[in-house]
């Protein structure tokens, strides 16, 4: 069953002669449950490609639709409801609120949808993460990797459709980075949820069931390797 | 091009708005510092002026001289001018002379007429012995035969005592009926000397009118020479240096502790700018002193708020190039390239305004400052290079002084731990407990702001202290405007337009002339003399009055037959006018309420002042008992063998009440006591309304009136009796005008000067509280002008600082709401606070002014809400602005890019 579809996406930053395509005309779509790396190298549109995909970005053109829903159609405070319940986003550089301690910045996606936070859930992550015994720990009381696993665990509150990540392991060392992977790899197959992972990484991008490469801004490889 | 100069002015561009504020922040401060230096500078000029016009430029001035030190002084090369004036004599005025009975002919050098305060007004000054200027007063008493080319002939001699000694031009008696000198303690001139004869070739304005002679000057060296005493005035070139070094040589090392020989001009050393010899009383300079203390820590938060937030926001470019190899040293020099960019386009363009805008404020107002000091001049705009290079001095220190915390910060700066962030926030662990009643009221977005306030808290200490600072300085500036108006409000000089003494008979046979004239609406004579003892009889005065410790003396007054006629009958006692005029026996009126200021002393020695009302006696009341007359009192004296040492009333076994007196001799011992009847004073009524004159703020005196007719003698205390006029009128100087016809006309000669003009005096508190206002309005306008650049520059910083932190927060589906709504509640939180303790602190201030001005006026409100109102609207007007200024230019920049960039 697809989840996700991209239409005819560009992407252009600037104008006339300075004008550069982030992304050209790009368009592939996602099934339920699919776990995708994004490869190509630097500069070549896939953290364009993810933040649009994740509703932070808007495309110059093109559509992206979620659970057969036109994202950029929605106005700007539908697409902050969008992005809070429909989609988690996991960064390289975990971008945690400095001032929160690990449980409020995982419950932060929950509270700002004035929800109540599921308690097992939420001990289930934190379990499940390895973050047991650090719920209280502000970000600056925490490794890279514990980090991330709090920035995971954020993405992963509201139980999202999909899960989007932008390099999680760019900035950790190899045995972390393994640990991450497996964990994202874990909820993905437990909540049935599809992830969108770019990485650099060949490893770990062979883990993936699929991988689209980018290159300038076009797609130039979408492969099958597991199913 | 240094290239980090070159990171620094890129950044600056880049930061456009930020730089443009704390710039206007710079032109605010230093235009504020130029306007408070030039004023005090044009302020100190127009004093000097002013004073020189009155009293001349020497700084040293010795009336024991000889010719001898004169050559000497001359010699001396610290001497910018010296001049010498002698007393050649004087003549006695024996026909017209209006209360001054003689001449006083001085000699002086040419210089002398030049330099001192001796101002023409007609004609030119004399330029030898044969010719002589004379005193305004003295041309006005008979205008032809003082007229300018008139021949002046005095027969001169010496004014001694009958031990021989000297008389000055001081103080004498003398009775104006008669125009004869009365004070047996001058020997009359037993020779005279020389006759003088001169020409008169001008009229000087004569500062100072009083005295026993009116001043006629004359120059020339023979009388110089001649003298074997003289007036030396001496000019330093560098008094503040060379001072007590030239006055030690010259006058010996006690010159100091011979003030009556040697005066040293301190007031004048003071407006030259020496400042030992400033005078702590005097006010220019510590108010100056004040504002400048207040205008610099405004500018110091100010300016370092600015670098403070603008180094935090480039602590990783600070790390990056740390770790590309700058050195601490280069990176805190960057920091003092941006300050020194700053001062550079600010403080000039600062000094410009605060030139411009204190020349506009004086042109318009430099001619209403004469209550502070009567003077002839302006006071005009008075700039020098000294002064501007002290403003941009001043201005320089507080702004590279409050850059010096931050460019210190910058410096310390690893390059590891700005890359890793690390010190990007300072959050504290401690645990914050969020009250139920903050989680429902305000919600998600509240409790993250507090979490926010609270483990940042340095970053919020800086706009909470500047804000506190703006609160604290409006709190206390319009409180100092408040009560200054207020006790210039407070002035009452009883309905009365114009005041003048004079001596009574002349007052009553021109009173009616007066009363008759167009331009008096109303006028009054009176005059105090003597008091009675009154007995505070139970029945007779109120419960009030008994219980009090206030004294029952009653002061006796004496009004002119005409007001007293109308008191009469205003208050109806008509019968009582009748019997006056067909008996000529009058009854005195009593003043039955009283309204004045009290000042109280409480136990600890600490005095107040407070508004009392009093009223004496009861309804009905129509005699009282008094003492009999000291007089008669001390007759038991002789009997005993002693003095009156005192009395006092009592009441004896049978209920009679008596004046006991009770004797002492020369050693203070008690020797005897004698019981005397009390005598019983009549009153024809209680008045409670104050006539017209006797001003409505006075003591807690009993006062009775009576009418001139039936005063003794019309001598008080032995002395020819003085009676004030006081007048009401729509035009009082020209009502003063008219009054002093008719007195010439009486023989009298006064003029303007001899009048207290209630008209002007108000016309000039007017001034005064224009002045005040206007100045003290700037001032709060110009430094609220600052706390409010401060306000936007450290807000709209602090919100552009945390731009990855929000758009972190958009990225995890924050709504733009939600984010208004947090920002909201941290800007409220640091306004409250701010508030709070900016009132707390402001109030402490206005409890401190209100104290200082109890003593003056009356002080009713404490609190100045119409400004505070204008504080809160301001604030949440600038912070509102602010709020949504800084918003939408992040809302521009492209969420992505924030969260990419700011993670590099």
């Amino acid at each position: 069953m697809e989840i996700l579809r991209v239409e005819n996406l560009t992407k252009v930053y600037g104008k006339g002669a300075a004008a550069v395509h982030a992304l050209n005309n790009v368009s592939f779509s996602v099934k339920k449950g699919e776990f995708i790396a994004v490869v190509g190298p630097s500069g070549s549109g896939k953290s364009t490609l993810l933040h649009i995909l994740g509703g932070v970005d808007r495309p110059t053109s093109g559509h992206v639709w979620m659970d057969g829903q036109d994202v950029y159609a929605q106005k700007e405070e539908q697409l902050a409801v969008f992005r809070r319940r429909e989609v988690g986003l996991v960064y390289q550089f975990y971008n945690l609120i400095p001032v929160l301690n690990v449980v409020e910045n995982m419950t932060l996606p929950v509270l700002l949808d004035y929800r109540e936070i599921n308690e097992n859930r939420l001990n289930d992550l934190i379990a499940t993460l390895g973050l047991k015994g650090k719920e209280n720990h502000l970000p600056n009381q925490l490794s890279g990797g514990q980090q991330q696993r709090v920035s995971i665990g954020r993405a992963l509150m509201n139980a999202p459709a999909v899960v989007l990540a932008d390099e999680p392991t760019g900035n950790l060392d190899s045995k972390n980075s393994q640990e991450i992977v497996e964990l994202l790899k874990a909820s993905h197959k437990k909540y049935g949820q599809t992830l969108i992972m770019i990485t650099h990484d060949e490893t770990i991008a062979l883990q993936a069931d699929r991988i689209i490469a980018i290159e300038d801004g076009r797609i130039t490889r979408d492969e099958v390797i597991r199913r | 091009m240094n290239v980090l100069n070159k990171v620094i002015w890129q950044t600056m561009k880049q930061n456009r708005v930020r730089t443009i504020v704390t710039i206007i922040g710079t032109v605010l401060s230093a235009a504020l510092f130029t306007a408070v230096i030039t004023f005090c500078s044009s302020a100190m000029n127009y004093l000097y002026k002013t004073y020189t016009y009155e009293s001349g430029t020497a700084h040293v001035e010795y009336e024991n001289g000889t010719m001898e030190q004169y050559q000497e002084l001359a010699q001396d090369d610290r001497v910018e001018r010296l001049t010498a004036v002698t007393a050649v004599g004087y003549s006695q005025l024996t026909e017209k002379n209006n209360g001054v009975p003689y001449l006083f002919l001085a000699s002086g050098e040419a210089e002398f007429l030049e330099e001192m305060s001796v101002r023409l007004v007609e004609g030119r000054m004399p330029k030898n012995a044969g010719e002589v200027v004379i005193p305004s007063s003295l041309f006005r008493l008979d205008s032809e035969a003082y007229g300018i080319g008139n021949w002046m002939e005095l027969n001169l001699g010496l004014r001694k005592t009958d031990e021989g000694y000297e008389w000055n031009n001081q103080y004498c008696a003398y009775d104006a009926e008669t125009g004869v000198v009365q004070n047996e303690m001058f020997e009359e001139f037993s020779s005279f000397e020389h006759t003088y004869r001169a020409v008169i070739t001008g009229v000087y304005d004569a500062y100072y009118t009083g005295g026993a002679a009116y001043m006629v000057m004359t120059c020339g060296q023979e009388a110089l020479t001649k003298a074997a005493v003289l007036d030396l005035y001496v000019t330093l070139k560098e008094p503040s240096m060379e001072l007590d070094d030239f006055c030690c040589e010259h006058f010996g090392e006690d010159y100091r502790t011979r003030w009556d020989e040697i005066r040293i001009n301190e007031e004048l050393l003071m407006f030259e700018g020496s400042f030992e010899y400033v005078n702590e009383s005097y006010f220019v300079l510590s108010l100056a002193a004040i504002v400048i203390v207040l205008v610099a820590a405004g500018s110091f938060l100010l300016i370092y708020s600015a670098f403070s937030i603008s180094v935090g926001e480039r602590t990783r470019q600070f790390g990056l190039l740390a770790s590309i190899g700058a050195s601490r040293k280069q990176i805190r020099r960057m920091v003092f390239v941006e300050v020194l960019t700053v001062a550079a386009i600010g403080i000039p363009a600062g000094m410009i305004f605060g030139v411009g805008g204190m020349g506009t404020a004086l042109f318009f107002l430099g001619d209403k400052f004469g209550e502070f000091r009567e003077s002839v001049y302006r006071l005009d705009l008075h700039v020098n290079l000294w002064v501007l290079l002290l403003a941009a001095g001043i201005a320089a220190a507080t702004i590279l002084l409050s850059a010096w915390v931050p460019a210190k910060r910058a410096a310390g700066v690893s390059a590891i731990e700005t890359i890793r962030q690390t010190r990007d926030i300072r959050v504290s662990r401690k645990q914050i407990r969020v009250s139920w009643l903050f989680e429902n009221w305000l919600g998600m977005e509240g409790i993250l702001a507090k979490k926010y306030y609270k483990r940042d808290r340095k970053k919020y200490r800086v706009t909470v202290l500047s804000l506190m600072a703006s609160v604290m300085l409006v709190f206390s500036v319009s409180g100092l405007t408040m009560q200054l108006n207020r006790w210039l409000e407070s002035y009452d000089s009883g309905n009365v337009d114009a005041m003048t003494w004079l001596d009574y008979k002349v007052a009553l046979r021109a009173l009616d002339t007066i009363r008759g004239l167009g331009s008096v609406d109303e006028v009054t004579a009176g005059c105090a003399s003597g008091m009675l003892d009154i007995y505070k009889e139970p029945g007779k005065v109120t419960t009030e009055y008994e219980q009090s410790e206030i004294s029952g003396m009653l002061h006796i007054n004496y009004i002119d037959t005409s007001t007293y006629e109308q008191l009469l009958k205003a208050c109806g006692y008509d019968h009582a006018w009748k019997q006056y005029q067909e008996t000529g026996e009058a009854m005195g009126l009593v003043l039955n309420s009283e309204n004045y200021v009290d000042y109280r002393m409480d136990s600890e020695g600490k005095v107040s002042r407070i508004m009392a009302q009093m009223t004496w006696f009861r309804d009905g009341v129509t005699e009282l008992l008094k003492a009999p007359a000291v007089e008669t009192l001390a007759a038991g004296a002789e009997e005993v063998g002693g003095y009156l040492m005192k009395h006092q009333w009592l009441v004896d076994e049978s209920g009679e009440i008596l004046v006991r007196a009770f004797y002492c001799n020369e050693t203070g011992e008690m020797v005897g006591e004698r019981d005397y009847q009390p005598e019983i004073l009549p009153i024809g009524g209680l008045i409670e309304q104050v006539p017209f004159g006797f001003g409505e703020n006075s003591s807690s005196d009993i006062r009775i009136l009576y009418p001139f007719s039936v005063c003794p003698d019309f001598k008080i205390d032995g002395q020819s009796a003085a009676v004030w006029l006081c007048f009401k009128t729509q035009n009082a100087n020209r009502m003063i005008e008219d009054v002093i016809r008719v007195l010439e006309t009486s023989g009298v000669i006064c003029d303007p000067g001899d009048f207290i003009n209630q008209q002007e005096a108000e016309k000039e508190r007017e001034n005064t509280a224009l002045v005040i206002q206007v100045f003290s309005n700037g001032f709060l306008v110009l430094i609220s002008l600052i706390a409010a650049v401060n306000l936007f520059n450290t807000i709209s910083t602090n919100l552009i600082l945390r731009r990855r932190d929000l758009a972190m927060l958009t990225s995890i589906g924050m709504t733009e709401s939600q984010k208004r709504r947090m920002l909201r509640s941290e800007c409220g939180s640091c306004v409250l606070r701010a508030l709070l303790w900016g009132s707390a602190a402001g109030m402490g201030l206005l409890l401190l002014i209100r104290q200082s001005f109890s003593l003056i006026s009356e002080p009713k409100e404490l609190i100045p809400w119409h400004s505070i109102g204008w504080l809160v609207v301001g604030i949440v007007l600038i912070v509102t602005v602010t709020m949504r200024y800084t918003l939408r230019r992040l809302e521009r920049e492209p969420l992505m890019e924030v969260l990419r960039r700011e993670s590099v």
